[in-house]
C-alpha cells in the first residue's frame, strides 16, 4: 500500500512528461549563452575597436563563444544520441516491408502493362475499323446527296439527310481518344491506368546549355565549379580571362 | 670595487627582444626584462619580472656584493633560470596591462588552472 507522506507537494502537470534532453545541462549552457550574448550586443554598441588591448580581449571574446558553441553542440550531439538510435531502429523495422511492397506493386504494374498494351492494341485495331465505317458512310451520304439533288426525289433527300446523320454520328464515334484501363473486380480497389510521361532527351548538350545559360541554378553550379578551380589552382590569374572570370582575393576574421 | 651595472647594459637584450631583433636566448643565462607566461597548459598568462637585486654602498655608489638576478613570477620571487626558457618578452606597458587585466578578469586569478573563455564572457568595457 502507498504511504502518502505528509506536507509533501503534489507534483506538477507534466512531471511525467520530461524533455527529451537533459533539462539541468541545457538550464546551465542556456543561462551562459545569456551572458554571453549581452555581453556580445555591449561591444557591439560601444562602437569600433580602439586599442590593441581591447582587440586583444575581443579575441578572448571570440574564443569563449566558439568554445561555448562547441560545448552546446557536444551536449546536443549526445542528448540527440538516444532518439537517433531509436530512429535508426524504427526505420530498420519497416523499411524492409516498405521495400518489398513497392518491389511487389511495380512487379504487378510490369505484368498489367502487359494485359493494357494488349487491350490498347485491340482498342486501336476497333477505332480503326470505325474510321473505316465513318469514311464509307460519308461516301453514302455524298453518293445519296448527290443522287436526290440530281432526281429532285423528296423521299431520296429524306434518305440523304438520315445518312448525312448517320454519317456524322460514325464520325463522331471514330474520332473519339482510345483510352484504356482496368477497374476494380470489387469495387474497393483503385483503376489502374496508362499515363504518358513526357522527358527531354539531350541531343545537343551546348545548344541546350545557350538556352539556360542565364538560369540561376546553372550560375550556381557555375560558381561552384570556378570556386574550385581557382582554389585548386586550375584556373590562375594567367587563364582567367580565357574562362570567363576573374580572381578575387577577400581577407576576413577568422 | 665594483661599479653597478647600467640599466641600459642590464636591459640592452629586453630592448632588443620587443624591438623585434629576436636576440639569442640561452637556457640557463636570463636577462633583464618584463615577460609573460603560462603555468599551466590552456592557463591564463602571468606577469614575470626579472631584475638585478644588488647591495650598493651609498656614498661611494659601488657594489657591497654580487649581483644576482631575481625573478618575480606572478607576485612569488623565484629563480630566474627555472623559468627563462618559457618566457615571452613585452614591453612594460603590457605588463602594467597584464597586472591589471589579472585583478579584473575572473578566472585570471588563479595562474595554476586552465582558463575556461567559455564559463564567462570576457568583459572589458
Amino acid at each position: 500500500m502507498d504511504v502518502i507522506e505528509e506536507g509533501r507537494a503534489p507534483a506538477a502537470p507534466g512531471h511525467n512528461n520530461p524533455p527529451p534532453y537533459d533539462p539541468d545541462k541545457h538550464a546551465d549552457l542556456a543561462a551562459r549563452v545569456e551572458k554571453f550574448m549581452a555581453t556580445c550586443n555591449e561591444v557591439r554598441a560601444a562602437g569600433e575597436i580602439t586599442s590593441e588591448e581591447n582587440a586583444q580581449h575581443l579575441s578572448d571574446l571570440i574564443a569563449g563563444l566558439r568554445g561555448l558553441k562547441k560545448q552546446v553542440e557536444a551536449q546536443k550531439k549526445a542528448d540527440k544520441a538516444p532518439h537517433d538510435e531509436a530512429g535508426k531502429a524504427v526505420v530498420a523495422a519497416f523499411s524492409p516491408l516498405e521495400e518489398r511492397l513497392e518491389r511487389a506493386a511495380k512487379a504487378m504494374l510490369v505484368v498489367m502493362q502487359g494485359w493494357l498494351d494488349k487491350k490498347k492494341a485491340e482498342a486501336e485495331a476497333e477505332k480503326a475499323r470505325k474510321a473505316a465505317e465513318a469514311e464509307a458512310a460519308r461516301k453514302a451520304a455524298e453518293d445519296a446527296a448527290a443522287q436526290a439533288a440530281a432526281t429532285g426525289n423528296i423521299d431520296a433527300e429524306i434518305e440523304a439527310e438520315r445518312l448525312a446523320k448517320e454519317a456524322a454520328k460514325a464520325e463522331k464515334r471514330a474520332a473519339k481518344q482510345v483510352k484504356v484501363s482496368v477497374g476494380s473486380a470489387t469495387g474497393a480497389g483503385r483503376t489502374v491506368s496508362t499515363r504518358k510521361v513526357r522527358s527531354a532527351e539531350i541531343t545537343n548538350a551546348r545548344a541546350l546549355f545557350l538556352r539556360y545559360a542565364d538560369h540561376p541554378k546553372v550560375l550556381d553550379v557555375l560558381q561552384s565549379l570556378a570556386n574550385a578551380d581557382v582554389r585548386s589552382g586550375e584556373i590562375t590569374e594567367a587563364n582567367a580571362a580565357l574562362f570567363g572570370v576573374s580572381i578575387r582575393e577577400t581577407a576576413v576574421a577568422a | 670595487m665594483r661599479q653597478p651595472s647600467p640599466a641600459a647594459e642590464l636591459y640592452a637584450w629586453h630592448r632588443a627582444a620587443v624591438a623585434g631583433e629576436a636576440p639569442p636566448i640561452h637556457d640557463g643565462l636570463p636577462e633583464c626584462g618584463w615577460f609573460k607566461r603560462r603555468l599551466v597548459k590552456g592557463g591564463p598568462w602571468v606577469p614575470v619580472r626579472i631584475f638585478v637585486r644588488r647591495e650598493i654602498e651609498m656614498d661611494t655608489g659601488e657594489l657591497l656584493g654580487p649581483e644576482i638576478l631575481v625573478a618575480d613570477v606572478d607576485g612569488k620571487l623565484d629563480d630566474p633560470a627555472r623559468h627563462w626558457t618559457y618566457l615571452t618578452p613585452i614591453t612594460r606597458s603590457d605588463y602594467e596591462a597584464l597586472l591589471y587585466r589579472q585583478s579584473i578578469v575572473p578566472g585570471m586569478a588563479d595562474s595554476q588552472k586552465p582558463l575556461d573563455l567559455t564559463k564567462e564572457p570576457i568583459r572589458w568595457m
